[in-house]
């Protein structure tokens, strides 16, 4: 039923023909790309924590950081997504959820302000704290992925 | 168990995937573009696995990327293989193709490969595995580089008359790629422009499809219009907010259509009264320009298609009478458009002639039998045409319309 429901709200804002029929692997890419935005993150700030400064800044790279920063077309169209995939999850009415927009955007400008620092070699606080709202928040991505049959 | 057990599988997966990519016959541009791209991209992943596995077990994160990890690869590798599939589609389709990026001289930076789909359309095979591959950990640079994916219905593969259509998703290419018209004047900057009940989405993507029909009319000729006439046109009761209306679309082409080969008469007939639709041209400030610059964009490269009545008439009598036309092939697609009935019709007579029994004889299924057959004849004649007609232009000194070597 909300896959259905998924394919019936592709079907009313698809912007090409050819999207519409492979919606939902469209919205799959789009819960994985913002978990592999998190986790490349995740994998960032742990290795800085554990002391392997020169290692994070490998993972900290400039497409990662301006994905964060301004996730552009791709990475707005994610958010957007899954802030419209949340709230067909809840309620079924596919408009875009601000509160849940919001919590994601929160969090990715945070992380981004986290990377430039490591990225600058200035001195960064990874709390355990923040990595579990990382964590947490793929979870919720992965919930989500499995709740929306994608 | 490490990172590094985990990612041996795929590891092992990718040497077989790059195997069948190598094995994959290199025929046209785009192919060969295409196993070049993937077979560096499958070397990059592989060196980065291991990279990977190393510091996903110094940060202490391996649980959290094994499933990521199979998803990304799992879908990288099956959006390769559905290409590597899809390889045997249509070689003269591909040759087609291969003649319309030489055209209009960005063989280089649009290659282009086929895939057999229910709708046709097209997008950037590059573009989608980079968001595949940004979902794992790999920040893998793929730079500019661009494979073209047609996707393709049966119906449109097997009658070459309709190829002309699939020049509209090479000129959307060359709009994302080379002009950016549309870009320049309607650009689609944030979350509110991405949604399609905006204004600017709307211009946007409407300015597009009349640039890229721009661009395909002026460089096929009629034959574009007169095909997407036949098999897409129809009187819309939702309108999408991505395309016009057909009659809008129609309206615009038919200003770009070279006088003199076909009047379209029957087409200018049903658009005296163009209903409004979410947006009219007219209001769509920047269209001038934006179409002005794909006409340009032809002016420039030299590839406007204007021929003389007389020099399509001509080919219209070789192709009735089933004598092969190889030099152009614009020209040979929109005189076999206008020479087909007219050619099925002597396949007819000629095949009952040869059996020796009477037009008067044959019964009506018969006939309908033995025009579908005919029909297929000629098709397959257009095919063999436009084939030789690439084929002449890639090795000019070997093939001669007499069919024998000109050296010898």
């Amino acid at each position: 039923m909300l896959l259905r429901s998924i394919r019936l709200q592709e079907m009313r804002h698809t912007s090409r023909e050819v999207r519409a029929e492979r919606a939902p692997l469209e919205r799959a890419t789009s819960i994985l790309s913002v978990t592999g935005m998190l986790q490349r993150t995740a994998l960032c700030l742990s290795l800085y924590k554990k002391g392997y400064k020169d290692r994070a800044k490998y993972w900290c790279s400039d497409d990662l950081i301006e994905l964060l920063k301004d996730p552009g077309e791709q990475g707005a169209t994610h958010i957007n997504s899954l802030a419209q995939l949340h709230s067909i999850a809840r309620n079924g009415d596919g408009e875009v959820d601000q509160k849940v927009l919001g919590e994601y955007q929160s969090l990715l400008m945070e992380l981004q302000g986290m990377l430039g620092k490591v990225k600058e070699e200035a001195a960064v606080d990874v709390s355990d704290n923040l990595l579990k709202r990382i964590d947490d928040a793929t979870s919720r991505l992965g919930r989500l992925y499995s709740e929306c049959e994608l | 168990m490490s990172a590094t057990d985990v990612f041996g599988t795929y590891k092992d997966e990718l040497r077989e995937l790059r195997e069948r990519v190598e094995q994959f016959s290199p025929v046209s541009v785009g192919k060969k573009a295409f196993i070049k791209t993937i077979t560096r991209l499958v070397d990059e992943l592989t060196d980065q696995l291991d990279i990977m596995a190393l510091d996903l077990d110094r940060a202490g994160r391996t649980k959290y990327a094994t499933e990521s990890a199979r998803r990304t690869l799992d879908l990288f590798c099956y959006h390769v293989n559905n290409i590597l599939e899809a390889s045997g589609i249509s070689l003269d389709l591909e040759y087609f193709l291969d003649q319309v990026v030489d055209d209009f001289k960005v063989e280089s930076q649009i290659p282009v490969v086929l895939m057999p789909y229910a709708v046709l359309g097209s997008d950037d095979m590059i573009t989608k595995l980079r968001k595949i591959l940004s979902m794992f950990l790999f920040p893998s640079d793929l730079g500019k580089t661009c494979i073209r994916v047609i996707y393709v219905p049966q119906t449109l593969i097997r009658d070459p008359l309709y190829w002309p259509l699939l020049i509209h998703e090479i000129a959307h290419a060359v709009e994302d790629i080379v002009l950016r018209a549309t870009e320049k004047f309607y650009p689609l900057k944030t979350i509110l422009d991405l949604d399609p009940e905006s204004i600017a989405f709307r211009k946007h993507e409407y300015s597009m499809e009349h640039e890229v029909d721009t661009i395909a009319t002026r460089y096929s000729g009629p034959i574009y219009v007169r095909k997407l006439f036949e098999n897409y046109f129809y009187e819309e009761i939702s309108i999408s907010p991505s395309h016009p209306i057909w009659l809008e679309r129609f309206k615009i082409m038919l200003r770009e259509v070279h006088p003199g080969i076909d009047s379209l008469a029957d087409i200018r007939s049903r658009l005296r009264n163009v209903p409004p639709g979410l947006i009219q041209s007219k209001s769509i400030e920047h269209l001038p320009e934006i179409l002005e610059a794909g006409r340009e964009f032809l002016e420039k490269i030299g590839m406007e298609f204007r021929p003389s009545a007389s020099a399509v008439n001509n080919v219209k009598k070789k192709l009735v009478n089933l004598h092969p036309y190889t030099e152009d092939m614009r020209l040979l697609l929109n005189a076999a458009y206008l020479a087909k009935s007219v050619a099925i019709s002597n396949l007819i007579d000629e095949r009952l002639e040869h059996e020796g029994i009477s037009k008067k004889e044959v019964g009506r299924e018969q006939m309908e039998q033995l025009q579908r057959d005919a029909k297929r004849h000629y098709d397959t004649f257009v095919r063999d045409c436009l084939r030789l007609t690439r084929l002449r232009k890639v090795f000019p000194q070997v093939v001669s319309d007499r069919g024998r070597s000109s050296k010898a």
